[in-house]
């Protein structure tokens, strides 16, 4: 029964609450105190005759109670209870330990795990499923919380009138709103566990489906857990997508810049953003390579033709432009000390692997065979020396206008 | 019942418009291999990442006050977050 009790859920932070005060756990299972009254020493029963904390503490006074019954009295429980936890801190996503519940093993059984609150780390996932311990799980109201926050009011009140479940607990995180009223739930309990738990759970969830996989006879609850449980992923999962969106929006220059963007806009304007910026370095590399003809205007071209964008990993890119031509290192060099002109502006492009960026961006993402000739093409399309900046900054104006249309 | 049908439709022209200009955006960004397959979150991500070096690398390249720094400085667009690792790696460019 010892065993049985050992919490390998319980996050630390019920050490924590376990270590300092070991009293102020109160009874908070009324029921599994009640269970194991005879067991609980007399400090653990002052401690629990409190008030019922969290359906967390409530485990630690449980586990107290359990140890104490063991003859080590409240000392010793932390310490027993320590191992187990800091096990159970280890695994945060601990869907599989078993019995995190401390609860008395009398009511809570075992595999229910328990989650602690108040820390950072990742909820034990609370519910695993099976209905009668959802009963038993508070259901923190989930409109009265963030989506965030309910996932942290999964705490495993577990409480007494849990039956033995069969249920093996195994399940992803589920939030807690599904449950039935307990009262043991309480937000104040909940620490910000923030998304790691759904997170988690998202990679939980795709195993032990088949822990899901109750009999009819489990019934609708446990359907209904695993609904609200998948609503609140997705949920999450969106509220990501959109946070991306509206951190590319911020990249994205508009007038006036926080003009509002739907979704659409956004990425028709990056679009168009990013071919503009190709264009610009595309006309900046030509304009470089005009201000060099002397030496050769073709070579300068296709050196600056060159296009080795590192940001693509390993893309074949390796622009050497023209097997060929003599756009090589040799050449590269030898064109650069050609340069002189460009004054500050050269160690920066040799820093850069001196290459221009120049990508089209058709030719740039879907392999590189035809990149030379294309980007070659471009460089002789391309108007030489007549891209300067303020041309830039009018086509900028033209681009940014025409899409805000 | 007509109306929910219209706009389920409507709804549903509308997810497409975005999910086409998702994949058009998808096409301008460079990965390996190119056809990778993109979720819309790595989508935006890669977007953003890119769009940053682009903006970095004008910069560096220009070698002076680009028309977009100012713009992006006056929009609070700090592009400095962005690793430059376009640029280191471009060094490697040369072994090739």
């Amino acid at each position: 029964m010892m065993e049985k009790l050992e919490p390998p859920a319980s996050p630390s932070a019920r050490r924590g609450e376990q270590l300092s005060p070991p009293r102020s756990v109160s009874p908070p299972v009324n029921s599994p105190a009640a269970k194991e009254p005879q067991n609980r020493g007399d400090s653990a029963q002052s401690g629990v005759s409190e008030e019922p904390p969290a359906p967390c503490q409530r485990s630690p006074a449980e586990l107290i109670a359990v140890e104490t019954s063991d003859g080590g009295g409240l000392a010793r429980s932390p310490h027993e209870t320590t191992p187990p936890v800091s096990t159970a801190t280890d695994s945060p996503l601990n869907h599989t330990t078993p019995p995190p519940t401390p609860c008395s093993s009398a009511t809570l059984p075992p595999n229910i795990p328990v989650i602690s609150l108040g820390h950072s780390k990742p909820p034990i996932p609370p519910l695993p499923l099976p209905s009668p311990q959802l009963t038993a799980l508070h259901p923190i109201p989930p409109r009265s919380l963030g989506s965030n926050d309910i996932r942290l009011t999964q705490l495993t009140s577990l409480s007494a009138p849990a039956p033995t479940l069969p249920v093996p607990p195994p399940g992803p995180l589920l939030p807690p709103s599904y449950l039935p009223g307990h009262p043991f739930f309480s937000s104040a309990y909940l620490g910000p566990s923030g998304n790691y738990g759904l997170f988690a759970s998202s990679r939980m969830k795709r195993r032990p489906s088949s822990h899901f996989e109750l009999g009819l006879s489990e019934g609708p609850p446990q359907k209904l857990a695993r609904r609200v449980f998948t609503n609140s992923r997705e949920r999450w999962r969106q509220q990501n997508v959109n946070g991306a969106f509206s951190e590319l929006r911020k990249l994205i220059p508009t007038h006036p810049p926080d003009k509002k963007l739907s979704k659409n806009e956004i990425l028709r304007l990056a679009m168009k953003y990013i071919n503009f910026l190709v264009q610009l370095l595309h006309d900046q590399a030509s304009e470089w390579g005009s201000q060099t003809t002397e030496d050769g205007g073709p070579r300068e071209e296709g050196e600056e033709g060159e296009a080795v964008e590192d940001e693509r990993l390993g893309v074949a890119n390796s622009w050497d432009p023209n097997p060929g031509s003599q756009c090589d290192s040799p050449s590269r060099g030898h064109s650069l000390t050609d340069r002189p002109v460009l004054g500050s502006a050269l160690p920066d492009r040799d820093s850069e692997s001196m290459s221009t960026l120049v990508i089209s961006p058709a030719s740039s993402c879907y392999g590189d065979t035809d990149s030379e000739e294309s980007l070659n093409s471009k460089n002789s399309i391309v108007n030489p020396g007549a891209c300067g900046l303020e041309q830039t900054a009018a086509r900028i104006q033209t681009v940014l206008a025409s899409d805000q249309r | 019942m007509t109306r929910k049908v219209f706009t389920n439709t409507r709804e549903r022209w509308r997810q497409q418009n975005v999910n086409s200009a998702f994949a058009e955006l998808r096409k301008l960004l460079p990965t390996h291999p190119p056809e990778k397959k993109l979720s819309k979150n790595e989508i935006l991500r890669l977007a953003m990442r890119y769009i940053g070096f682009l903006v970095q690398l004008l910069e560096r390249q220009g070698g002076r006050p680009t028309l977009l720094s100012i713009l992006h400085s006056a929009q609070g667009l700090a592009s400095d977050t962005d690793p430059p690792s376009p640029g280191s790696s471009c060094d490697s460019s040369e072994a090739w």
